[in-house]
């Protein structure tokens, strides 16, 4: 294992014991404080050129911080950000620029209606002496940073006709515009599926070669063990360890991240008896997103669901809450034919839906805890159009102490909670209604791995209750792990079917991926 | 207290901060003119601002649930001449149905291209407002009304119930109303909601379009609300009535703390922000400022208000 420090007060040591550590960019002992948080502790932290320098870490350990203040949105208290050994001022994001630092956001900032090179200029475009914009210059540009990450992409295209991993690419010539020594990448994969996550890694790969200095955040510590060269580990605003990526394991990882040992068993209960049929469903079809689906969902089951992306596992869900209309075929619940029109007629049924973009569709982030979990609630809660405030804050009370949410004021917004909390808010807001079968979509996606372990549980016992639930998620160890069983669509048809005892990640992931 | 503190959207700190600034103006206006302070005095403050105070609820239900409606004034003449048909009639309650009944269906239309059709808010109303508008001319072949026969009818906009003007008593009960079912009822949850994340309240099971259709609706109701009280008090039903009404109503509601994208806003903040327009507008006249000048002074204070209230909460 390839320890080399520890602790941010050795790190003067680790300066001369590594040689050339003053050069590249780097902050030193630099602290932030927000009120009631110190966000940086004395963080001393540098990324050479050349190299691809990963940081991880839960959420809330501070690496957001110590990106925002290398990138310029942030200033911290005290200490100093060195380039090549020299102290520099980051004021504002321009300056950041001006020194060369670039940053790949996880959010896309892109005009969807605009071509590749104009979201790739954007605020930057170049121009002649009059200030008229040199649109050829622009798309030759736009080729040439396109050829440099070696990507197939037309400049003139319309970026609205591209999918996710495309914006992705976007993003990273954005940044190159600039012509930056150092780019700094925030979950760049958040939003890819596998296969476009190996071509990214290769782009990222070909920067690194070319001389730039990366530093790479990222939850999927797969990942971070494939592109990086060092690991840097974050704990409560400290540095906890910088690993050289030589023999280090994803469990000396995430005991680091979590500053003990970690189970890696996301406890599936052998025992749990599954149930009747809750949910089954003939002949559906909604092509050309999918057709001919048949299946059933237990009582007790937790069923995963995984394909590639456009596989229709989304879609397939979405039609199972009523987002959708069924084209033809049958939805039973509990034995019983149901329509589902809208998603009012499926949460009268009974249906909950968890869905993965927890902050646009899953939460509204400016209203409370009590509010978000009582959501679906809302008319139970009143009594003859009075609102029961009372009986809300108890019965959501309740929930947010079962589910151990950990929130210090829950009048607060729920946009001030982690990704775990928030998560957990979501699946709060269907227990309220005692729903009897719900659909999670990627429940994990952008949670640390302690989060990540609860949701886990949780779903665990709720089956134990007898709530039937479908997964889909495209983290298939996770699926693994947790499932009685995994359903693998393909093209917008259920290909194949594993029981637990036949669980084999090569397999289904063949099988999600053949022909493709 | 505690309850009424924790569930709207907008904190009480903002409603607080708010309060001190309006009666900082009170006293400012008070010292400057020793007229303001009188009971009468006050008294017309508060009659200047029920037409539009009654138009600006509206406005501001509309804008929580994160939409616009343009067609106030339009809707309000619409809803005037609607009624004055029946103006000859005699009956008061026959005038005041009608005016009510047509500015209801004028919101009831607006609420449904809005949430059935999926017209944009801003495009929907702008077109009730050029459709109305033009409908209260056709009716009336462009000539006002005189409803000064009909007791019932001015007794609304001119009487008193134990010296107190009836408007300001229909005011205070349309304000109280409008507070209590966004503050006390399930509608009130649901309108934040529905205002901050359609997509997530809808995912909630809740009935978004159904919210939408209910404010519009009522916006159109209180603008014909508002005709009667301003017709009653002019003593003529006007098809010119309530041009640019829309633009003072959305300045209150967005003073009184609403916000463009929805979600935000109170009925309390609304209250406020009229009574500062009322105010500043009372105090105007008090001093002899020409009318013209008073908008110019209104509107800035208006934009220096929002502006400042922004930097207030860049802060937090």
């Amino acid at each position: 294992m390839g320890l080399v420090s520890t602790k941010t007060d050795e790190s003067e040591k680790n300066r001369t014991a590594e040689g050339n550590l003053g050069e590249g960019l780097g902050v030193h002992h630099i602290s932030k404080h927000y009120p009631g948080v110190l966000a940086l502790d004395e963080v001393s932290f540098n990324v050479q050129r050349g190299e691809v320098h990963a940081l991880v870490g839960q959420n809330g350990a501070g690496k957001s911080t110590l990106m925002a203040v290398l990138s310029g949105s942030q200033q911290a208290d005290k200490g100093d950000i060195l380039l090549d050994d020299i102290p520099i001022e980051i004021s504002d994001p321009s300056s950041a620029r001006r020194h060369g630092i670039a940053i790949v956001h996880q959010e896309f900032a892109l005009c969807p209606n605009m071509s590749v090179a104009q979201n790739i200029f954007v605020g930057n475009e170049p121009h002649n002496a009059l200030g008229v914009v040199d649109f050829g210059r622009m798309r030759t540009e736009a080729a040439r940073l396109l050829d440099q990450v070696q990507v197939e992409l037309d400049p003139g295209v319309q970026v609205e006709r591209l999918g996710v991993s495309e914006w992705q690419v976007i993003e990273i010539c954005k940044a190159l515009s600039g012509n930056p020594q150092f780019i700094i990448m925030d979950e760049p994969t958040a939003a890819l599926n596998d296969h476009r996550v190996k071509d990214l890694l290769d782009v990222i790969r070909r920067l690194r070669d070319v001389g730039h200095g990366i530093v790479y955040i990222s939850h999927k510590l797969s990942e971070v063990l494939e592109i990086a060269d060092r690991i840097t580990v974050m704990r409560d605003g400290k540095i906890d360890k910088t690993f050289i990526n030589k023999g280090v394991s994803e469990s000396d990882l995430v005991n680091a991240m979590i500053g003990g040992t970690f189970e890696k068993q996301y406890h599936h209960n052998e025992q749990k008896k599954i149930g009747q049929v809750a949910l089954e469903l003939s002949g559906v079809n909604d092509p050309p997103r999918f057709s001919d689906i048949n299946l059933q969902l237990h009582s007790g089951e937790i069923l995963g669901l995984t394909g590639i992306l456009g596989a229709g596992c989304q879609d397939l869900v979405r039609t199972l809450f009523g987002i959708n209309p069924v084209v033809s075929g049958e939805i039973r619940l509990g034995g019983e034919v149901i329509q589902l029109k809208n998603p009012q007629d499926a949460v009268l049924r009974g249906i909950g839906y968890i869905p993965a973009d927890r902050k646009h569709e899953g939460l509204v982030l400016s209203l409370s805890t009590y509010d978000n979990v009582g959501m679906s609630i809302i008319d139970r809660l009143s009594n003859l159009g009075l609102f029961g405030y009372a009986r809300q804050r108890a019965l959501t009370g309740d929930l947010i102490e079962k589910l151990s949410i950990k929130v210090s004021n829950p009048k607060a917004p729920v946009k001030n909670l982690s990704g775990g909390n928030q998560q957990k808010v979501s699946v709060a807001k269907w227990l309220a209604r005692g729903c009897k079968v719900l659909l999670f979509e990627e429940p994990t996606r952008g949670i640390d791995v302690e989060a990540k372990a609860q949701i886990w549980r949780l779903i665990n016992a709720l089956t134990e209750e007898g709530v039937a639930v479908m997964v889909v998620s495209s983290e298939l160890p996770e699926l693994m792990q947790a499932c009685d069983r995994i359903l693998v669509m393909r093209r917008g048809r259920i290909v194949d079917q594993f029981a637990r005892n036949d669980f084999d990640e090569a397999e289904i992931s063949m099988r999600a991926a053949a022909d493709i | 207290m505690i309850d009424l503190v924790q569930r709207s959207a907008i904190s009480i700190g903002e409603t607080f901060w708010f309060l001190i600034l309006f009666f900082g103006l009170v006293l400012a206006a008070s010292l400057i003119s020793p007229a303001f302070l009188t009971f009468d005095n006050l008294q017309n403050v508060i009659r200047a601002i029920t037409v539009i105070g009654i138009i600006s609820l509206g406005m501001s239900l509309v804008m929580i649930a994160g939409e616009i409606d343009l067609s106030v004034g339009s809707v309000a003449a619409f809803a005037g001449m609607a009624g004055a048909q029946f103006v000859d009639g005699d009956s008061s309650l026959v005038v005041i149905s009608v005016t009510l009944g047509a500015g209801l269906v004028a919101g009831l239309i607006n609420g449904l291209g809005v949430a059935v059709f999926g017209v944009s808010s801003l495009i929907m109303t702008l077109g009730t407002l050029a459709i109305a508008r033009a409908l209260g001319n056709v009716i009336s072949r462009g000539q006002a009304a005189y409803p000064t026969n009909l007791e019932f009818y001015m007794f609304l906009a001119r009487g008193k119930i134990l010296g107190m003007p009836v408007p300001i008593i229909i005011f205070l009960i349309v304000v109280a109303g409008v507070w209590a079912l966004v503050r006390f009822f399930s509608f009130g949850r649901k309108l934040y909601a529905v205002g901050s994340n359609p997509r997530a309240a809808g995912l909630s099971g809740i009935n978004s379009r159904l919210i939408k259709i209910q404010v519009f609706t009522l916006s159109g109701l209180f603008a014909a609300i508002a005709n009667l009280l301003q017709s009653g008090r002019l003593g003529q039903i006007d098809p010119a009535m309530g041009g640019g009404y829309e633009l003072t109503a959305i300045a209150i509601a967005v003073l009184g703390g609403a916000s463009l994208f929805g979600g935000r806003g109170t009925i309390e903040g609304t209250l406020i922000a009229a009574l500062i327009i009322g105010v500043l507008n009372n105090l105007l006249n008090l001093l002899g400022v020409s009318i013209y000048i008073q908008q110019v002074v209104v509107a800035g204070i208006i934009v220096s208000i929002v502006y400042l209230n922004g930097l207030r909460a860049d802060q937090q």
